[in-house]
C-alpha cells in the first residue's frame, strides 16, 4: 500500500515538471506535437527507471564503502550518461523500430535534469530499492503524462485565437502555470 | 581514500569513452541511416537541431 502511495505522490502530486520544474526544457521544446512528446515520455522512462536502479547499486555497494559519497553528482552525471550511450547501441543492434522512433530523442535525455534528480532524490529520501525502482517507474510517468496533456493543449493553442504579445512560448508557460495549480489542488488525496 | 576517489573517476570516464566510441562505431539499423534531425526546439547550440544539417 506504501508502494502505491508513493507511486501515486510521485506521478500526480509531486509530479518532476509541475512541482519541482525539472526537466522543463524537453516540455517546453518537444510538446509541439503529441507524437514527439509521447515519443520522448517513452525514452525517458526506459532511460530513468534503469538509471534509478543502477545508481542505486553503485552508491550503496561502492561509493559508501569506499567513502567518496561526496562524489555522488559527478559520477551520476557519468553513469546517467554512459547508460545513454548503451541504451541506444542496444537499441540500434536490437530494435531498429524503436530506434527509428525515438533514436533521435535518446540523446537529448543524457541533458535531461529529471534523470539526475531522481537519482538523487532516491539517495537523498533514503529509498530502499524496491522504493528506488517505484520512484525510478512512477516520476517519469509523471512526466510522460504531464508532457503528452501539454502537447495536445499546444496543438489546440495553434489554432486558438492568442493575442500576438502571448503567442508561442509566453501562452505555453501560462498553461504550464494552470496545470501546476490544478495538480496542486490533487496535493490533499495522497 | 582520495587515491580510491581517483581511481574511482578514472574508471567512470574510462566507461564513458568506451559507451561512446561503441555507440559511435555501431552502424545505424537499415532505414535510420539519414534520420530527420529534430526540430523541436530552437536551440541551435545542440548538435541534433536540423539547422546544422541545413549549413552542411
Amino acid at each position: 500500500m506504501e508502494l502505491i502511495g508513493l507511486f501515486v505522490s510521485l506521478t500526480f502530486v509531486n509530479n518532476v515538471v509541475l512541482s519541482k520544474f525539472y526537466a522543463i526544457c524537453p516540455l517546453m521544446g518537444l510538446s509541439k506535437k503529441p507524437q514527439n512528446a509521447l515519443n520522448m515520455g517513452l525514452a525517458v522512462t526506459f532511460v530513468i527507471f534503469v538509471a534509478s536502479i543502477v545508481t542505486y547499486f553503485i552508491y550503496y555497494y561502492v561509493l559508501v564503502p569506499l567513502e567518496i559519497t561526496y562524489l555522488d553528482l559527478i559520477t551520476f552525471i557519468l553513469v546517467i550518461a554512459s547508460l545513454v550511450q548503451f541504451v541506444e547501441m542496444f537499441l540500434k543492434k536490437t530494435s531498429p523500430e524503436i530506434y527509428k522512433s525515438m533514436g533521435v530523442y535518446l540523446p537529448l535525455i543524457t541533458t535531461n535534469c529529471a534523470v539526475l534528480g531522481v537519482a538523487l532524490d532516491n539517495i537523498s529520501a533514503g529509498y530502499t530499492l524496491i522504493e528506488a525502482a517505484v520512484a525510478g517507474l512512477a516520476v517519469p510517468i509523471g512526466f510522460a503524462i504531464v508532457i503528452y496533456v501539454f502537447a495536445t493543449i499546444r496543438e489546440r493553442l495553434d489554432i486558438a485565437d492568442v493575442p500576438e504579445s502571448f503567442e508561442g512560448a509566453p501562452i505555453a508557460l501560462i498553461t504550464a502555470g494552470i496545470m501546476a495549480c490544478a495538480i496542486m489542488g490533487i496535493a490533499g488525496i495522497v | 581514500m582520495s587515491i580510491y576517489a581517483i581511481i574511482f573517476l578514472a574508471v567512470l570516464f574510462a566507461v564513458y569513452i568506451g559507451s561512446y566510441m561503441l555507440n559511435k562505431n555501431t552502424p545505424k539499423p537499415e532505414g535510420c541511416e539519414d534520420m530527420k534531425e529534430c526540430s523541436a526546439c530552437g536551440n541551435f547550440a545542440c548538435t541534433m537541431n536540423s539547422h546544422h544539417k541545413e549549413e552542411e
